[in-house]
């Protein structure tokens, strides 16, 4: 078994790499921690709701939610919930299904290589039961109650139907109601089959743990799995135009304050196929992302201006969302103004558009995400999301470093160019409800 | 001399306290200062604003603007400033993050971290008549109140609240964390400046660092020079929690119904063991053998045997001795899941634990009680609470104790449980879609 060491000696990390039967398997060894973690993920996600299912020539088409619900019931097993299991090594397991990749983990301290055989082997061998589906209805139902009490949930939600006319981007990862009851064990079973094949997924192991160990572990794993040959998966995507699909959404809750989201649709950096980015993608998204944080970030005059009038609150971030096919900025936050908080956002960055950062501004912001990247190396949980959410995008978080230190205002200046484009903003507003303030 | 967790400890001036602890496997460095102040409906207001004000500019930085922009140069340097509640103490706190050192091309990046911490804590931005910047101390309270309302937009969260508000009405424990809209909106910048100095001048003050320090004494050293140049005037006593209240003889009872779609049905208990009783361990693992895991009895039989609840589960605060459980429910079965979350506890409560939960609860707590040492905020926390609480105990001490631990000490420790309060949030029906 090869396994690749691939250093990253300005952050004092090395990651090894091995194929193990088509697996990738990334291990960061992490010397003096007492956490081992291990995540296990696939590139099968809320968006992939339409594919040519494993063996078969025509495409199927799923109700939105499988993913997450799949997820839910990979837990269940004739001998009991694996939750179980793994908990009483005192091991913490637990899982998320984002739009592109469902991630299984565990962290342990001791009993990790257990825990690590528990969790390769259940995500690996599906016992869906139609007891199980019709329990799980029920419990994902009550999910889907309990997150549309959410002002942030609806305002995102919104926002994603606003902005994308086709993509998937703009179904909740959750599903709908009446979509969860139309989910099947044949279903959950065709979706498994298709995405669960190791080709097309990703373990990654963080702690101190040897490399060579994890790896043999893992192949011992698959020796004794039958997989059949690879198969790139066929995902039928819908063409999306560029245009977004509405300027503006807007609704009434119960919720004691409004909430406004932001979004400019940007050119997908990623391939709707999934196929490598072109080698500046990772770090146009990185320039982007610093031009953010200088045009309105917390150190932006733009920012305070409007805390201190009480249009921007605690409650407000804003990020560069890539998936394969579709890219977004968002900007999202508790507002007294819902009206001005979309308006002045809209007008700050379409004439950044025009005008790019100011070198010193850059340079501050970028001292200050190289900072906020060293303190995502000692927290397993975060590096793994993002270790994971950038591999499966074809990018490497870990050279986030190297790429910072060759950036400069004037390369910010030219991805923001791509804001000024007509036609691909949208806001979304959630407002109080006149009569029911809770 | 260094405690049971490792941090060296050092008492620069009275009712100062400096905590230091070093560890090279850090990408990052912390740095934390508390203020120890009591928990009461008259002061807690004050004590959740304070903090906000001083996080919005320093002597040196006094707009907010230029303190954001110290903080970037500082490498993505993070000043947070809050308030937590530990037992019935409320503790103004700032945490000051930085990079390591080693990975920063410029020197000097601790000693200008702490220096921007001292000066947040004691040098506030000030109107030309001395006083906090009145244009400050309105804003964070206009932020504060909002923050307090939209509390209730997180079900969960606000369930429990008002559960503890019912359960330890006309208590200092039932007196929330970030005060009250109406106790906020009475505060203004004469009283808040007058408050703040009598904070920093009479009340039990620590300063912790937990990073990877070549020099860890110099640190200290650095530390303790802040600590003594805060003091002021003569300590303040404050009074330990009141944990020995006893439950009502039929338990309260109260249902709150708002526009929203789900329900959240909290339990509230009162278990008389703290800290520092020698049941704590036991309770400890009485908590998660019934909600803190997903091996727990809410989870496995409320949730996924019952299909009762999207979520269950249960948390203890050692430091009051209450503990809750909370169930998302459907409004229409809340009665069921009530019933049957009572039953879990009497089971436990009668002994029947069988070896399998025991020891994944203990291994559960064991690994937790591990992964802390990896999160220095965690350890700081729990430095702080410990001591608070009369306890602090070193890992392999608690681990021993935990180990000690028998089901049957357990089911006692169950039997020492009350019922107090049964709280429900329910929705009226699903709004806006």
């Amino acid at each position: 078994m090869t396994i690749e060491r691939r250093q990253y000696p300005e952050i004092d990390i090395d990651v090894f790499r091995a194929q193990v039967h088509g697996l990738t398997v990334l291990v960061v060894p992490r010397p003096g921690f007492q956490r081992r973690y291990a995540a296990f993920s696939t590139r099968y996600g809320g968006n992939d709701l339409e594919f040519v299912p494993r063996g078969g020539t025509e495409p199927v088409r799923t109700p939105s939610g499988i993913a997450h619900f799949l997820e839910h019931q990979l837990f269940d097993r004739p001998e009991g919930s694996v939750l179980q299991r793994l908990s009483a090594l005192g091991a913490s397991p637990n899982a998320y299904t984002s739009s592109t990749s469902t991630v299984y983990y565990v962290s342990a301290v001791d009993g990790f290589e257990q825990a690590l055989d528990i969790l390769l082997d259940f995500v690996q061998e599906p016992a869906f039961t139609e007891a199980g589906v019709a329990k799980e209805q029920g419990i994902i139902e009550q999910e889907i109650r309990i997150y549309q009490d959410y002002p942030h949930v609806q305002v995102y939600e919104d926002l994603m139907q606003a902005l994308y006319q086709a993509h998937p981007a703009r179904v909740p990862v959750i599903g709908t109601v009446e979509d969860i009851r139309r989910i099947t064990v044949d279903l959950l079973n065709t979706c498994h089959r298709t995405f669960y094949h190791p080709h097309n997924m990703l373990l990654a192991v963080i702690g101190d743990v040897d490399p060579a160990a994890v790896v043999e572990q893992v192949e011992r794993d698959l020796a004794g799995r039958s997989y059949g040959p690879p198969e790139p998966v066929r995902r039928v995507y819908p063409d999306e135009p560029e245009p977004v699909a509405r300027p503006e959404s807007r609704r009434a809750m119960a919720t004691a304050e409004a909430y406004a989201a932001v979004g400019f649709k940007l050119a997908p950096p990623v391939p709707v196929d999934g196929s490598a980015p072109a080698p500046e993608a990772q770090r146009r998204v990185l320039l982007l992302q610093l031009a953010l944080d200088a045009l309105i970030g917390p150190a932006s005059a733009f920012y305070q201006r409007l805390y201190d009038e009480g249009v921007f609150t605690d409650a407000f971030g804003y990020n560069v969302e890539v998936q394969p096919g579709a890219a977004h900025v968002l900007v999202s936050g508790r507002t007294n103004q819902p009206g001005r908080f979309c308006e002045e956002v809209l007008e700050r960055l379409r004439s950044a558009a025009g005008q790019g950062v100011d070198p010193a501004d850059f340079e501050r912001v970028r001292r200050a995400r190289l900072g906020s990247f060293l303190s995502v190396l000692d927290d397993a949980d975060a590096l793994n999301g993002l270790l994971v959410r950038d591999r499966l995008l074809g990018f490497d978080f870990l050279r986030t470093a190297q790429l910072l230190r060759d950036l400069d205002a004037g390369g910010a200046g030219a991805v923001l160019a791509e804001l000024g484009r007509d036609g691909r903003a949208a806001v979304a507003v959630v407002e109080p409800k006149e009569d029911g303030r809770p | 001399m260094t405690d049971a967790m490792g941090f060296a400890v050092s008492r620069p001036a009275p009712g100062v306290e400096v905590r230091v602890r070093s560890s090279q496997r850090f990408h990052r460095t912390t740095f934390a200062l508390f203020i120890e102040q009591r928990l009461a409906p008259d002061l807690a207001s004050a004590t959740a604003l304070l903090p906000r004000v001083l996080r919005r500019g320093t002597a040196s930085y006094p707009e907010t603007l230029d303190l954001e922009r110290a903080q970037e140069e500082l490498y993505g340097a993070s000043l947070d400033a809050g308030v937590v509640k530990v037992g019935e103490r409320h503790l103004v706190m700032l945490w000051l993050t930085l990079p390591a050192q080693r990975y920063v091309p410029e020197p000097g990046l601790y000693d200008r971290g702490l220096a921007l911490l001292a000066e947040a804590a004691a040098r506030p931005a000030r109107d030309p008549g001395g006083g906090l910047r009145a244009a400050y101390v309105g804003q964070e309270a206009r932020e504060l109140a909002r923050e307090i309302r939209s509390l209730k937009d997180h079900k969960m969260g606000w369930a429990q609240q008002r559960c503890i508000a019912v359960m330890c009405a006309g208590e200092p424990y039932g007196v929330p964390e970030l005060g009250t809209e109406e106790g906020v909106a009475a505060l203004d910048a004469g009283f808040l400046t007058g408050y703040h100095q009598d904070l920093l001048a009479r009340h039990p003050l620590t300063l912790y660092a937990f990073g990877p320090f070549d020099d860890p004494d110099a640190v200290a050293g650095r530390l303790a020079q802040v600590g003594a140049e805060l003091r002021g005037g003569v300590l303040v006593d404050l009074p330990p929690a009141a944990t020995d209240v006893p439950a009502p003889a039929e338990p309260r009872r109260v249902e709150e119904w708002e526009d929203m779609a789900g329900g959240w049905l909290v339990l509230g208990f009162r278990t008389g063991v703290v800290r520092a009783d020698p049941d704590y361990y036991a309770m400890l693992m009485l908590s998660d053998l019934y909600g803190g895991s997903t091996h727990s009895r809410l989870f496995l039989k409320v949730r996924e045997r019952a299909s009762l609840a999207y979520a269950a589960g249960a948390s203890y605060d050692a430091s009051k001795g209450v503990m809750l459980a909370v169930a998302g429910v459907d409004p229409a079965r809340r009665a069921q899941a009530e019933e049957m979350m009572l039953a879990e506890l009497a089971d436990l409560a009668a002994g029947n634990i069988d070896a399998g939960e025991f020891a994944a609860s203990r291994a559960t707590l064991m690994r937790r009680l591990k992964e802390r040492e990896d999160r220095p905020g965690q350890m700081i926390m729990a430095n702080l609470v410990g001591r608070i609480g009369g306890r602090v105990d070193g890992l392999e001490e608690a681990l021993a104790r935990l180990e000690a631990v028998t089901p049957e000490q357990v089911a006692a420790a169950a039997r020492r449980v009350r019922l107090d309060t049964i709280y429900f949030l329910g929705g009226r029906g699903i709004s806006g879609s």
